[in-house]
């Protein structure tokens, strides 16, 4: 079930009025509700894909509880739940990219090799649940959580519906102890909550969609497009997947706050970063404190000297990139982000206060690397470049002019909301309950007046495809 | 629980009447609008709809091939880009003049269209209020979409406000014929040209096999040729030239397709058998000196087929 769908402002309410009318929150029964609410949110997409989360789930709840009684065999344990995790990733996500390497690999030497792929769809979320069971497995191996018994509270964890298909990846230690304890309807949560899924909607029917909706054709064939048409599809790509991930990040915590949880941020303002390290910091954060915490970290991170530093960046942000999907393209995307946080490392080179030189040339750096994110395919993204460097620059291509004028109009309006956050030091998470009530109601109308208004047609979220 | 719920009607509350004075705004500018852009277009279909003898009606390809100044009796081109069968279904449900000649362009991969699911037809709820038969049509082919708009009144309006507010205070020329012909720039001749030395025609463009006729365009063309048969209209369904071309199998399937309702389809995609660039803007679109090549044709073909009395110029 897609956020922006009919489907889910139906489902929402539902699920919101019989959560809060269960008699006393009582906790067992409210989690109930969750895990089948959860389990036909999911299933909405493909019921036949339940299976893997149910899978994933009963080997991480039952490998969970083995690591902690365990005197011997912990490590052993451990594994089971990294192999199980890892290799539903390389089946369903990874096995035809290794194969279709493989024999391009050959194929450079002039061999020729046959091997079959697998006619398989990948499950949306996949890389989110898998990251978040395993995380869960080695916590308790770390011995930084202890294993829950309640099934229903884990298997809620596993399956939560906000943060189910794109996250945030939640960590255990934060979710289950919310999932075990009762839950209070509060004032503040219900006006942070809405008020952020008010914002998290503006940010991807508005400005995401329609900007997607005007780049998605040069995208496509970037050889019959100029250098302007794609320096601007290039420049404008970057606010689209800011805005889509960051918006839909906005929907699932302000989601999980009226049903009474508190989400980790997942984004912080990313483009008003002076350096690319500052950048990790506020993309995703729950992703990149995922890597930090189970990749880089126990590949030594910069406890062995500056060469191993360099290399445990490197493949780390490698790594993030496969994460992202399986082509090349993530690769080298998330190479490039390992190369510039090594060079900003060893040359000293991040600022310790804001300057708007750094910013644009974070943001300008971090644009050009989106080219390989969203290109189809690594000829795609040579061509981009060609064009981007050698020019000619000539007139603009302009396909809707109500389309380009409500793009700007809503990107605007979102980047000065950035803006003010950014320059009053504010979080969106907690701006709703600093709204007094009659600023409040106009501000949630004005939103939403503009997202009907504005709105582009739905499409998915780009990061449901990782 | 109580302060929020308040709250959370209190908000409801504001952004109805926020809704319903933004609405009646844009609704009262959007009346007054007469040129360019699809809203000022159907502004003129409403007006001259019943006094027209000739109506041409699709997407851009109409728009663009079709002069309709040649036509010798009064005819409206209100065809606009982007708009498929669904829309031509809804302009079609607001007819009511007798004997009317309608011409409704389709091209070939729209008919197979599987993901096609009517969404263009949604363009003209803003006006459902003020017609009866458009209101009926939305009621029936898209009951949602209808309901919500009686909910909340700016939700036609969608992607059209800015547009409107723009053309309410830039005047211009009214266009009573509604063609727009394409005068390529130098640019898109160049463009064009490269693209053209690398690839002579396409084939089969979005469409896949086995053929399997969209239920969605079924459904639309059915209701245009009921409203044609309720108004006595002569109904049409055509397809103008194009570089993009299809194979025998799918010419023949459309053909087959309108053959079988008793529908007269003229296939024209293979009218420009040579290859001058000059009478193209892309692949599928002809520049004003193609389309008025082509309206000729077109002419002499409805004239061929009884559906007009005079020959063409």
């Amino acid at each position: 079930m897609l956020f922006n769908s009919l489907a889910f402002l139906i489902f929402f309410p539902t699920v919101f009025i019989l959560y809060w009318s269960i008699p006393n929150n009582k906790i067992k029964t409210q989690n109930v509700l969750l895990l089948i609410a959860s389990y036909v949110f999911y299933g909405w997409w493909d019921w036949r894909f339940l299976s893997l989360i149910a899978f994933s789930t009963v080997v991480d709840y039952f490998v969970g509880l083995q690591i902690a009684n365990a005197k011997n065999n912990r490590k052993r344990w451990l594994l089971v739940s990294v192999f199980v995790n890892l290799g539903l990733l390389a089946t369903f996500k990874y096995f035809n990219f290794f194969i279709e390497s493989w024999i391009e690999l050959w194929s450079l030497i002039g061999l020729e090799t046959h091997v079959g792929t697998l006619n398989i769809v990948l499950p949306v979320g996949i890389s989110f649940y898998t990251f978040q069971t395993m995380s869960y497995s080695i916590d308790i191996y770390r011995k930084e959580l202890q294993p829950t018994k309640d099934f229903i509270a884990f298997s809620t964890f596993v399956s939560f519906f906000p943060q189910l298909v794109a996250g945030p990846i939640e960590r255990a230690s934060n979710l289950i102890p919310q999932l075990l304890t009762k839950r209070e309807w509060k004032h503040e949560n219900f006006k942070n909550g809405f008020f952020q899924i008010c914002i998290g909607f503006f940010r991807k029917v508005v400005v995401a969609d329609s900007i997607g909706a005007l780049i998605d054709g040069v995208y496509n064939e970037p050889g019959i497009h100029n250098s302007t048409t794609i320096g601007l599809a290039v420049f404008l790509y970057s606010f689209q997947i800011y805005f889509d991930f960051s918006g839909y990040s906005d929907i699932a915590i302000g989601t999980a706050k009226l049903l009474g949880f508190q989400f980790k941020r997942n984004f912080n303002l990313p483009y008003f970063s002076t350096s690319i390290t500052e950048f990790w910091r506020r993309w995703h954060i729950s992703l990149s404190s995922w890597l930090r915490d189970y990749l880089y970290i126990p590949l030594g991170g910069n406890r062995n000297g500056t060469v191993m530093l360099y290399r445990n960046l490197f493949l780390t942000m490698l790594l993030g990139g496969l994460w992202h999907g399986s082509s090349w393209n993530f690769v080298i995307w998330g190479m490039f982000h390992g190369i510039l946080l090594a060079i900003e490392r060893g040359f000293g080179l991040i600022p310790k206060k804001y300057n708007l030189f750094n910013n644009l040339l974070t943001f300008f750096l971090v644009t050009l690397i989106w080219v390989f994110f969203r290109a189809l395919d690594f000829g795609d993204t040579k061509i981009i470049f060609q064009k981007l460097f050698t020019g000619p620059y000539r007139e603009l291509y302009i396909g809707d002019i109500g389309l380009l004028v409500s793009t700007f109009y809503g990107l605007t309006l979102a980047l000065l909301f950035d803006l003010y956050l950014f320059r009053k030091g504010l979080f969106l998470e907690d701006l709703g309950n600093r709204i007094k009530n009659v600023a409040f109601v106009f501000a949630i109308s004005f939103i939403v007046l503009n997202i009907i208004l504005f709105y582009s047609s739905a499409s998915n979220f780009i990061y449901f495809q990782f | 629980m109580k302060k929020s719920i308040l709250l959370f009607f209190g908000t409801l509350l504001t952004f109805l009447i926020f809704d319903r004075i933004v609405t009646m705004v844009i609704s009262n500018a959007e009346k007054k609008i007469y040129i360019e852009s699809s809203i000022g277009k159907v502004n003129q279909f409403i007006k001259v709809k019943d006094s027209v003898d000739v109506l041409v009606l699709g997407s851009s390809r109409a728009l663009h091939h079709v002069d309709t100044r040649n036509f010798g009796k009064a005819a409206f081109n209100i065809g606009a880009d982007g708009k498929k069968v669904a829309y031509c279904a809804a302009l079609s449900s607001m007819l009511q003049k007798e004997g009317q000649i309608v011409l409704v362009h389709v091209d070939h991969n729209r008919v197979f269209d599987k993901d096609y699911d009517g969404r263009d037809g949604r363009g003209l709820l803003y006006k459902a209020e003020s017609n009866e038969n458009l209101s009926e049509f939305y009621k029936a082919k898209f009951p949602t979409e209808y309901f919500i708009s009686k909910g909340v009144h700016s939700y036609p309006y969608n992607g059209k406000a800015l547009i409107i507010l723009k053309n309410f205070m830039v005047k211009d020329s009214v266009n009573q014929s509604g063609y727009e012909p394409i005068f390529p720039t130098e640019v898109q001749k160049a463009v064009f040209a490269n693209m053209f030395k690398e690839e002579k025609s396409q084939m089969n463009i979005g469409i896949t096999k086995p053929l399997s006729i969209s239920n969605e365009f079924e459904k639309y063309v059915d209701y245009i040729q009921e409203t044609a048969v309720a108004n006595g209209s002569k109904l049409v369904f055509f397809t103008s030239p194009s570089l993009s071309k299809v194979d025998g199998e799918v010419h023949d399937k459309v053909g087959k397709f309108f053959e079988n309702r008793g529908i007269l389809y003229l296939d024209h995609l293979d009218y420009f058998e040579n290859q001058d660039l000059t009478l193209w803007k892309d692949y599928t679109h002809l520049s004003a000196k193609g389309a008025n090549l082509y309206t000729g044709f077109l002419l002499a073909q409805l004239a061929e087929h009884g559906v007009l009395s005079y020959p063409a110029h």
